[in-house]
């Protein structure tokens, strides 16, 4: 998460990457790490 | 007339619409509508809005909404970027609000809300240095070529970040100082 920051700076600042998408990717990234730490939970014994 | 007071809602709406983190990190979304894919506006006049937004009471989001949109087509602009600008968090705000007071405490809606959070921060940065570079260079990109850069800005904004930072002087009183300094500094 932490990464994310650096991370949409450069898209938006520097790559001039369109905003809507940044959020939309934003967005996706944290439903994704969401996802794979339920995963690893329920791995967990 | 009515065509452009359509777009202008849309495009405000739309703006609402992806305005997660509220206050700075709207400025990208709104740079990049009503300057590059509209040319309603220039960058400097653009900055120009953003600085008295900044100046006048009230949310950054919806004066700077209410400013572009005056310049545009004057009140009636005004008032449909305003409306468009907040009518997508108002819906949002009403139907979210029961889903967050159930799962309040689910830690993948606390996860989502912290990307969110790091994403509107780095956004934030970038609308930051977009306005440096404008006010610095003349221009949104870095530039390598120290004569571009503008010595009078630089000196009101080190003054600026050490009275705020440092001396922890009110921004009105640092406003209005800066605001002196510039018009003596450049007439």
């Amino acid at each position: 998460m932490t990464l994310m920051v650096p991370a949409t700076f450069i898209a938006s600042f520097i790559l001039e990457i369109n905003v809507a998408f940044i959020i939309i990717g934003s967005a996706l990234i944290s439903l994704l790490e969401v996802a794979l730490v339920m995963r690893k939970k329920r791995r967990t014994p | 007339m009515i065509n452009l007071l359509l777009t202008l809602f849309f495009t405000f709406l739309k703006i609402g619409f992806f305005s997660i983190g509220g206050g700075y990190a709207i400025i990208p979304l709104i740079q990049e509508q009503v300057v590059k894919n509209h040319g309603w506006l220039t960058l400097r006049e653009f900055t120009d809005i953003i600085t008295i937004s900044q100046m006048t009471p009230g949310p950054l989001a919806i004066n700077t909404s209410t400013f572009v949109g005056m310049r545009i087509a004057e009140i009636p602009g005004a008032t449909v970027a305003s409306v468009g600008a907040i009518l997508t968090g108002f819906i949002f705000s009403i139907i979210l609000y029961r889903f967050f007071q159930r799962h309040k405490n689910l830690e993948s809606v606390a996860n989502i809300l912290l990307g969110l959070h790091s994403e509107s921060l780095g956004l934030i940065a970038s609308a930051g240095a977009t306005i440096l570079f404008i006010t610095f260079v003349g221009d949104s990109k870095v530039s390598f070529n120290v004569t571009n850069y503008n010595l009078i800005a630089i000196a009101i904004f080190a003054f600026s970040l050490f009275a705020l930072r440092k001396l922890k002087l009110n921004p009105i009183l640092i406003i209005a100082i800066s605001g002196i300094i510039g018009l003596f500094a450049y007439s």
